[in-house]
């Protein structure tokens, strides 16, 4: 899909010798290592409990790695101060499974809330208080994502496929630089879904943003993901560019999830 | 737990051969619900000892009550410019102190509850002080306030805003901390600082229900705000004792009669607008 040469640029994302153990015991995360470089589009694939959102997770400190590096944005996170983790989220968006709107408010308020690491003012916790800029760029994002016609709606009036694709207006609102997707698709149809996915392919294209997505599904990782990094049970499978891969290899990393009732699987149940 | 057959269906198979006995009818209570039973009893048996209660102050009491009624009807409404007066004083010392205790419990409850408290032993400590207030009746904090500013409506309002600050202030803490965490989370990612989460999405998830639990109290507060004349707190309590006091049972049955209409009409107001709040999808029946 990716057209651009982009391996001359320092990596974005740099993870080495990762690894995460729950204070419960679970091992969610060995030896991991990968690099992202500035505007690469990456597919996380895995089973349910493989570790992905873990993984995710550490990227911006939500969860505390074990062992290892992790550099996201020359910022390692293992060593860095509060201060520092702040000052790389608010250059990171996130778009969640569970999308995650403030339902009871409007629309373009979610939007606006985009802004709120960036531009700390009180005025722009609502959108009929909020800056002049912010609620021009605001209608801009909203109108990117085809949404511009109901930035007065409730958010919880609009469909789960409109919902995400608000979302993803408020993730540009944050002008980030990376973006993670955390199975941004689950929830939704496969319609809704394919729509979701065109629209956040072409924003991170558009604007050159780095972007690591988590998927479960094959179908979707092929029809989008070009590298792909697969995991299973929380080690690395494969680190590796999609066209080369047979359906066939992929099929080992679901094998523990539906055949199996092996007990490294049970392990790491939680590990999602 | 200690029903007979579940008891019996759950033992293990029988060792010995034959039919496992049942188990007994019934069995003898536990000394500590014994003790607590006699305790009480104990101490109901004392009261009505210590208290010299006769039976026959009861026997008296339908002719002392049918000399109220009679002396009561018809209710006596001369003066009612001057309850008219007292009443809607009465509905604002229940108003302002339900204002003010509500707008002081956002705060409280915003350090009562668990996740979103700047540090947890002060969540525990705004806690214990919403508890207390709570625990001691609005008539007290009345007296208390009396002594503190005087007789009048301020003391009233004082005592409706403690009052309401210990009620509303456990309920908002509870709404809050049932919260949903995804929105928070995806407002705390983009590295919005704490105010802003807590405006931008923690509020907005408990503001209906906040509404809600205002209404209750204003509704509360008027009920409470009708006797806190009665120490001189302000309202119509004042003019509800003294003519108790004088005997003049037509006019005090006045005033009865218009608290029971002022009461009433507040429950029916605030209830109306808790329906329209909560929307249709929520009243329609679904069991």
């Amino acid at each position: 899909m990716r057209v651009r040469d982009v391996s001359a640029q320092p990596p974005v994302i740099d993870v080495s010798g990762l690894a995460k153990r729950f204070p419960n015991g679970t091992q969610a995360l060995t030896e991991i290592n990968f690099q992202v470089n500035a505007g690469e589009t990456v597919v996380l694939l895995g089973a349910n409990g493989s570790g992905k959102s873990t993984l995710q997770k550490c990227l911006t400190k939500l969860v505390e790695p074990t062992h290892g590096s992790v550099r996201v944005l020359d910022t390692e996170i293992t060593t860095a101060g509060t201060r520092e983790i702040t000052a790389l989220r608010r250059q990171v968006g996130v778009v969640f499974q569970r999308i995650n709107l403030v339902r009871e408010l409007s629309v373009m308020t979610n939007v606006i809330h985009g802004s709120l690491g960036r531009v700390g003012s009180p005025r722009n916790w609502f959108a009929g208080t909020a800056r002049k800029d912010q609620r021009e760029e605001a209608m801009e994002a909203l109108d990117r994502v085809g949404l511009a016609h109901v930035a007065q709606r409730r958010a919880d009036e609009l469909s789960g496929g409109q919902q995400q694709r608000v979302a993803i207006a408020r993730m540009l609102m944050q002008q980030p630089k990376v973006v993670l997707a955390d199975e941004p698709v689950a929830a939704l149809d496969p319609r809704a879904g394919r729509s979701v996915m065109d629209l956040l392919w072409e924003i991170t294209e558009e604007r050159g943003l780095t972007l690591l997505c988590t998927l479960h599904q094959l179908e979707l990782a092929r029809a989008y993901g070009r590298r792909v990094i697969a995991l299973r049970d929380g080690a690395m499978d494969m680190d590796t560019v999609m066209s080369k891969v047979a359906d066939e290899q992929f099929q080992g990393l679901y094998t523990t999830e539906d055949q199996e009732e092996s007990p490294s699987h049970v392990t790491f149940e939680g590990a999602a | 737990m200690t029903h007979p057959s579940t008891e019996a269906a759950m033992r293990t198979p029988p060792a010995a051969e034959g039919r496992p006995a049942a188990p007994p009818r019934s069995k003898p209570p536990r000394w500590s619900t014994s003790v607590i039973v006699v305790l009480l009893l104990g101490l109901a048996v004392n009261g009505l000892i210590r208290m010299d209660i006769s039976i026959e102050r009861l026997f008296r009491a339908p002719e002392n009550v049918w000399r109220f009624l009679s002396g009561a009807f018809p209710p006596d409404a001369q003066r009612f410019p001057n309850f008219a007066e007292a009443m809607l004083e009465t509905i604002e010392i229940a108003l302002i102190g339900t204002i003010i205790g509500v707008v002081l419990s956002v705060p409280a409850a915003l350090l009562a509850a668990q996740n979103t408290t700047p540090w947890k032993p002060l969540a525990h400590a705004v806690r214990f002080v919403l508890t207390s207030l709570r625990a001691i009746p609005d008539l007290v904090w009345a007296l208390i306030f009396v002594m503190a500013v005087g007789l009048g409506p301020l003391a009233g309002i004082l005592a409706i805003a403690v009052d309401v600050i210990g009620f509303a202030g456990r309920f908002f803490a509870e709404r809050i901390e049932e919260v949903e965490r995804g929105p928070i989370d995806a407002l705390r990612s983009t590295g919005a600082n704490e105010i802003s989460i807590v405006v931008g999405a923690v509020l907005p998830a408990s503001f209906a229900s906040f509404t809600a639990t205002s209404l209750y109290c204003l509704e509360k507060s008027i009920r409470g705000a009708t006797v806190l004349g009665m120490v001189g707190a302000g309202g119509i309590g004042g003019e509800l004792t003294t003519a108790f006091s004088l005997r003049q049972f037509d006019t005090a049955f006045a005033i009865i009669l218009m608290i029971l209409v002022v009461v009433l009409l507040a429950e029916q107001l605030s209830a109306m607008v808790r329906r329209r709040m909560l929307g249709a999808d929520q009243l329609t029946r679904a069991v």
